[in-house]
């Protein structure tokens, strides 16, 4: 069941794209979030593969790029989760790190759903 | 037309500072590490860098105290922008002579009126800059007004349009002669039905508003007219 956009997406930011469009309607926030999703699937994949090799650096600067991504697009919980892995990377644990990637990779996909549903929505 | 050199990796996060700050006044010139903003830097002129911390090729802040090394790029406000929210890192970025230190995540729209609020300011310091000081005369170009200081008291010259394009040109060329064609391609452009003798017209009208410093505009016979150094002026 999908969660509603509320508990994953801060409206507020959503709304600041909408209004970067000078004719007020969605084509900047598309392009935002196609840009979004595209880098998402790419970041999620190269922090599989961290995790699995157990790459601390790899996982450090993936987690540090996509909390400031996923940040932009209003994602409540990815950056929160980024954080974690980023400083337990930092520090050279990487032992958890396939659960918190399973966590990122879970939320991303979410987030993705949820944020399509907005440009439907909005599109409307 | 102002130019932001944005040097930052992340192309979401290029893509967001493009769409909140392009628009038909304000250009983002994008480089992914600091060797191509400092290409871009070379090739155009940059009136505020926005530049991360961490990047690919340095850190941002020995690049930074690196181009303060450099005469032509040094006065250019640049702006940390960056998720290294730290104090330490906003003690360096300052001491290094940072204009401003913004952490992300920041909304679009902050962004945009942020960055508006600083090209306001570098308007404000271009036009303090655009004052050009002639002895006792003041050449305002960006509002195109001329001023007298005598007494300490700045007294506005009333001139058109044209006196002031005139004035200001003989006055950027100061010591040099400049013909009536010169002044006539300088003022007038390529308008044809514009003759020398109306520059001698103009230039006449000129003389009588700058009284008693008429004399800085000196006539040179069958050649045109020439603007005295600062000193020269001050001595009339």
């Amino acid at each position: 069941m999908n969660q509603p956009s509320s508990n994953l997406i801060n409206m507020e930011i959503i709304e600041d794209l909408i209004s970067l469009s000078p004719t007020g309607g969605v084509e900047v926030l598309e392009e935002i979030i196609e840009a979004f999703i595209q880098s998402g699937h790419s970041r999620v994949q190269k922090l599989i593969q961290g995790a699995t090799t157990q790459d601390a650096k790899v996982l450090s600067f993936e987690a540090h790029s996509f909390k400031s991504s996923s940040g932009n697009v209003g994602s409540l919980k990815i950056p929160s989760l980024c954080i974690e892995l980023e400083k337990s990377a930092h520090q050279g644990q990487v032992a958890n790190a396939t659960q918190l990637v399973n966590q990122i990779q879970k939320e991303f996909d979410a987030l993705k759903t949820a944020l399509l549903q907005i440009l439907k929505d909005r599109s409307k | 037309m102002y130019n932001i050199l944005l040097i930052e990796d992340n192309p979401d996060f290029q893509l967001l500072v493009n769409k909140a700050i392009s628009n038909d006044r304000t250009k983002v010139l994008t480089a992914s590490t600091t060797h191509e903003g400092f290409t871009l830097l070379q090739s155009h002129p940059v009136h505020l860098i926005l530049l991360e911390v961490d990047l690919p090729d340095r850190n941002g802040f020995d690049w930074y105290a690196e181009i303060q090394e450099h005469d032509q790029f040094k006065d250019i406000l640049a702006i940390f922008l960056t998720i290294k929210g730290e104090v330490s890192n906003k003690v360096t970025a300052f001491s290094l002579g940072a204009e401003d230190y913004w952490v992300k995540p920041i909304q679009p729209l902050e962004l945009r009126v942020r960055v508006e609020a600083k090209l306001r300011k570098i308007q404000q310091k271009k036009a303090i800059d655009n004052i050009m000081r002639k002895g006792n005369l003041r050449l305002h170009v960006a509002f195109q007004k001329a001023y007298l200081v005598e007494n300490d008291q700045e007294r506005t010259i009333k001139l058109t349009p044209t006196e002031f394009r005139i004035l200001h040109y003989l006055a950027r060329l100061e010591e040099h002669v400049l013909s009536r064609n010169q002044i006539l391609a300088e003022v007038w452009g390529n308008d044809s039905n514009v003759f020398d003798r109306t520059v001698d017209a103009h230039v006449s009208a000129l003389r009588k508003k700058l009284s008693p410093y008429s004399g800085c505009i000196e006539s040179i016979l069958g050649e045109g007219y020439r603007f005295l150094s600062p000193k020269k002026l001050e001595s009339i």
